[in-house]
């Protein structure tokens, strides 16, 4: 049987195929190894990355809502330095890109983030101004334009790698931002960081998690990424035929040129679930 | 590569009226440790993600859960038929420490807590060692001539009346049992509450506490960082670092 091309031109990042997992859902990697082969992936977005190690937030970190899952997990990860050391020369045994995601509690972080990243082995930086579940950065950054303007222009002058920013659908028009991010020079968006959510314990009458904010992801919110605009970019959310658990996995498509949305999905749940991810079972928490 | 795939239904039983037992095929080549457990989940879409279930015991072409309904997952479960399939991710985590050099264990469990126990006590009988098993109910007992056939010694209590060896819980009589005789390690699984206490009083007998924690999951792998719980050496995944703990390194408060 002939193979068949499922290549994607992501701006300058080229992919084998458009499958990728989207940041948080699938740790560096590693994990996920002895389940299924790594080199089946077209990239692989590692946990939100941090200049210093962050320990995240208090448990609980989980609340299942009919087909979503609300989360809190406050962007635990090892700190950049571990990633350099040990994840990027873990990733690199395998054929996939790997892209970067970055968080700062400030600007000066984001650019420590972007000049540290720069110079090491990675295929992509993916700007993460969308997260909810932390006090500072996240949200706040991504959902104000003046600061998106300043923060993707300052991280553009950074680094020559290639960029994505992650977006947050927690804004009355997102178009307004992925213009702006686009005109300053992001390669690609990556659409859409979960929604905000809550979710109240009756009997102890507060909210479920101790930041009370939680990001809601899974098929619940597969609507409202499909309908985040797309004329500009694409993300899906699949789940896959393999029906044992959901799966956020974006498909970038170049901010320059339209991305087939409609296309794009039927191909890759025709196609690729069946031929190369029969297995497949990535938890569809998408920080 | 561990397994992740359908399996078959062999068994779905009710040991009480909210508890039961399921039992599946095991997957050749499957290693299955005691005290580890399974994400389980239901072929249907919804709901959305897997279940964690302890491993309770297995043979070598069964294995076998006791579950508890608490929600709309674990009740789908126990709507199995014989032949229908489920999907299955495992085994997982670290299990007991079944250490090598243990002559006695006092095995504690409470609930259905005490199903994970099941397997803990076979291997341990397996290894020669010899266990006694405390054994906590808040009604019916259930399982007891199992449990009698793979511990050298049970004991069971109960909440209700005439129901068990002991009205009241396995704590009432744990110092006394600890305290006479040369333990070298208790095994517990169950409510926090039964744990923590079980953890203290072994601690004041200098006694080593191996204790099963439960916590919701999304990944049950280590990767979505959402089953984290406190220990003195800061957040743990419950999944990927436990289930198992010592007692001295997690913290159970609630």
């Amino acid at each position: 049987m002939n193979k068949i091309d499922m290549s994607v031109d992501l701006n300058g990042l080229k992919l084998k195929n458009p499958v990728t997992v989207a940041s948080g859902t699938f740790g560096f990697g590693e994990e996920y190894a002895e389940f299924i082969d790594l080199n089946q992936i077209g990239a692989i977005s590692v946990k939100g990355l941090t200049l210093k190690p962050k320990e995240g937030n208090p448990p609980p970190r989980l609340y299942e809502t009919p087909m979503g899952l609300l989360n809190s997990i406050g962007l635990q990860n090892p700190g950049v330095e571990v990633f350099i050391k040990k994840y990027i020369p873990y990733l690199r045994q395998f054929d996939t890109k790997i892209i970067a995601n970055i968080n700062g509690a400030n600007l000066e972080e984001y650019m420590e983030m972007a000049r540290i990243l720069d110079k090491e082995d990675v295929d992509s930086i993916e700007l993460n101004i969308s997260c909810p579940n932390v006090k500072d950065g996240g949200l706040a950054f991504g959902t104000n334009p003046a600061v998106v303007r300043n923060i993707v222009t300052e991280i553009r002058n950074c680094t020559t790698k290639h960029l994505i920013v992650k977006l947050s659908p927690n804004v009355t028009d997102i178009k307004e931002i992925a213009l702006i991010v686009e005109e300053c020079g992001a390669d690609a968006i990556s659409l859409i960081n979960t929604v905000a959510g809550m979710a109240i314990d009756i009997e102890k009458q507060k909210a479920v998690v101790e930041r009370k904010v939680a990001g809601l992801s899974g098929p619940a919110v597969k609507p409202i990424a499909r309908e985040s605009k797309v004329e500009i970019v694409a993300t899906g959310i699949l789940l896959l035929c393999a029906k044992a658990l959901a799966v956020v996995r974006p498909i970038l498509i170049p901010v320059k040129e339209p991305g087939p949305f409609e296309t794009a999905i039927k191909s890759i749940s025709s196609i690729v679930i069946f031929k190369l991810l029969n297995k497949f079972f990535i938890i569809g928490i998408n920080f | 590569m561990k397994f992740y795939g359908k399996v078959k239904v062999k068994k779905v039983e009710f040991m009480t009226e909210d508890a039961f037992k399921m039992v599946v095929d095991r997957p050749n080549d499957m290693v299955i440790e005691p005290g580890q457990f399974f994400m389980i989940k239901n072929v249907e879409l919804h709901p959305l993600l897997n279940r964690p279930i302890s491993v309770s015991s297995y043979n070598e072409t069964e294995i076998e859960f006791g579950i508890k309904i608490v929600g709309t997952g674990t009740e789908n479960f126990s709507k199995l038929r014989v032949d229908d399939e489920i999907f299955l991710m495992g085994a997982l985590g670290n299990g007991f420490d079944l250490k090598k050099e243990y002559k006695k264990v006092l095995l504690v469990g409470g609930g259905i807590g005490v199903e994970p126990l099941k397997g803990a006590a076979m291997e341990l009988n397996k290894m020669g060692i010899f266990t006694k098993m405390f054994l906590g109910f808040n009604n019916e007992c259930f399982d007891i001539d199992i449990f009698k056939k793979i511990a050298n010694e049970v004991i069971t209590f109960s909440e209700a009346e005439n129901k068990a060896d002991f009205i009241g819980y396995p704590t009432d009589i744990l110092n006394d049992e600890l305290s006479k005789s040369d333990y070298d390690a208790v095994f517990t699984c169950g409510p926090k509450i039964l744990m923590k206490k079980v953890n203290e009083i072994s601690k004041a007998n200098n006694v080593e506490t191996q204790l099963l924690l439960e916590e919701r999951m999304a990944c049950g792998i280590g990767a979505c960082l959402g089953c984290t719980c406190e220990t003195v050496n800061g957040y743990k995944k419950v999944c990927e670092d436990g289930p198992m703990f010592y007692g001295n390194e997690v913290n159970l408060n609630e």
